[in-house]
């Protein structure tokens, strides 16, 4: 018996073990939390800026003679992501008093080559029902599989559009996965994450967003 | 094991997504994350500074080293079909290597023939590539089924084998006799004199191991090297396309090779690994003995069937991915 738990060890060595993969993507997003004229968060919008690689994969064939890419040109990958990201709930997951907040598909979206040819991926996700923030309102984007490392914007990381008067956000958790801050990432950060914890949720900042 | 959904910005086929890690695998994906980020540092440096070329090899040697170290589905086939099919140590480090060139060659070309010449999107790369993903998935079933049905009926005839000459010395040990002429003989199959073992007895009651142990063939190498190798990996398209863009596409397919010979050492070193795990389990079950025999077969067996299992889940969880893309 004991050679056929050592074969399976093996095999478990071989196919079992928890699949990985590490970030191939790398973006930087902007999150702006809409509110409509009752003071409740109607839309996430987001604006997410990918990395020099996965934006010279993005408009690879586009973009005639040296030329940016144009909107249209780049309509149907966007289609094609956000139709996808509709499968791993837009990476965009709020809470509301610790209750799940479930959004419906986005209204727009488009990708967009800018001057300094980083494309941009921007969506409004509305939410099903429209809710009072209240105290305890806050926002996290990530990628379960981790392909995607997401950190917000360094400057403006969340911005709240309509929201009425007191409100105010903030932005809690230094992100370890930062592209200049990977270099200095230790072993040990990596040793002691806790067992069964999810790695992309685990490295995510987290945004809050309070009303009076 | 492979992800339902196509991942939304995939690059070339879906990666395999990061579950729940702890440890040693949590360490691997800090140490891939790092370099890949050193790696791509490079590649924007090198345009400015030839002196970075350097640099860019080894680093692209070392991601190589610990991208190969997630069990992604090239090393599962190759360590399963090297415990399944496998004792030969050399060979085993030669399929590695092959494979891994295999990958970085499948990458550029993909890259320089689609994107270099054709200039084709995105999403056509990436269908391109899903097409190969496929392919390669097949492969994985034929081998499976290849092995299953060989090392099924080694396993089979081992046992029958096994059984036969248990039953026919339990009748009657083998023993010297001593006929009146004075001449000794050997007798076993519970035979008369009739059925005597002399110095000329050419029929060889004693399975040869090396008849046993090789059943290779370079047709199954040839499919375990080309399904492992044919699937090219997110992180070499990502390099070559935006070397391409930069007008470096030679140092990204350098970038590229040096990954493959990293790439090949942890493969090769888990393929080692593999042999020398079945070599102890057989050891453990008492070396030459008729057990042993049935054991390590019985391993075969079972690693076949795992790589069986593995491309018909692969293809599955392809199937399923490409259904959601299309709703």
């Amino acid at each position: 018996m004991r050679i056929f738990g050592f074969a399976l060890a093996l095999f478990l060595a071989g196919f079992g073990a928890p699949a990985f993969a590490h970030p191939h993507v790398w973006v930087t997003a902007r999150e702006d939390v809409i509110f409509d004229n009752q003071g409740r968060v109607a839309a996430i919008r987001g604006a997410w800026v990918f990395d020099d690689m996965y934006s010279a994969f993005a408009t690879q064939g586009l973009g005639k003679d040296g030329q940016l890419a144009t909107k249209d040109e780049l309509a149907p990958l966007a289609k094609t992501n956000v139709q996808s990201l509709a499968e791993f709930d837009y990476f965009t997951f709020a809470k509301i008093a610790g209750t799940k907040v479930e959004f419906g598909p986005p209204t727009d979206y488009s990708l967009e080559e800018r001057p300094d040819k980083l494309v941009v991926l921007t969506f409004t996700l509305p939410l099903k029902q429209p809710s009072d923030p209240g105290k305890a309102f806050t926002l996290q984007v990530y990628d379960p599989t981790y392909f995607v490392a997401f950190s917000l914007d360094d400057k403006l990381p969340v911005e709240l559009l309509g929201a009425p008067k007191g409100c105010s956000s903030s932005v809690l958790g230094a992100d370890p996965l930062d592209q200049e801050a990977t270099k200095k990432l230790s072993e040990a950060f990596f040793a002691n994450l806790s067992p069964g914890s999810d790695f992309g949720e685990k490295l995510a900042s987290r945004v809050f967003v309070a009303c009076p | 094991m492979a992800q339902v959904f196509h991942h939304p910005f995939a690059v070339g086929g879906d990666e395999a997504p990061v579950g729940r890690v702890s440890g040693l695998t949590a360490w691997i994906i800090g140490q891939e994350s790092m370099f890949s980020r050193l790696l791509t540092g490079a590649l924007r440096s090198a345009q400015e500074n030839r002196g970075a070329y350097f640099l860019l090899a080894g680093l692209s040697f070392a991601y190589g080293v610990f991208h190969a170290a997630g069990p992604g589905h090239g090393k599962a086939v190759v360590t399963s079909y090297m415990v399944s099919n496998e004792r030969a140590l050399r060979r085993g480090l030669v399929i590695s290597l092959l494979a891994a060139i295999l990958q970085g060659l499948v990458a550029i070309a993909l890259v320089g023939a689609l994107a270099g010449v054709f200039r084709v999107t995105a999403q056509r790369m990436n269908a391109a590539a899903g097409d190969l993903e496929l392919a390669a998935y097949c492969g994985i079933i034929l081998l499976g089924i290849v092995l299953l049905v060989t090392k099924g009926a080694a396993l089979a005839a081992t046992v029958r084998r096994n059984w036969a000459t248990a039953r026919v010395f339990a009748a009657a040990p083998p023993r010297l006799a001593f006929p009146p002429d004075g001449q000794a003989v050997f007798l076993a199959d519970g035979g008369g004199l009739d059925h005597v073992h002399g110095p000329d007895c050419v029929h060889c009651h004693i399975p040869d191991p090396k008849q046993l142990g090789a059943g290779f063939s370079w047709k199954s190498a040839a499919v375990t090297i080309a399904t492992a190798g044919a699937r090219p990996c997110s992180g070499a398209i990502l390099i070559l396309v935006f070397a391409l863009a930069r007008d470096m596409f030679p140092v990204g397919v350098a970038a590229v090779f040096a990954m493959s010979l990293g790439t090949a050492i942890t493969t090769g070193s888990l393929a080692m690994m593999a042999v020398f795990a079945k070599k102890i389990a057989l050891r453990f079950s008492g070396k030459g003995s008729s057990r042993a025999e049935i054991v390590g077969r019985l391993i075969e067996v079972a690693a076949a069937f795992c790589v069986l299992l593995f491309g018909v889940a692969l293809l599955a969880a392809s199937f399923a991915g490409i259904g959601a893309a299309n709703s």
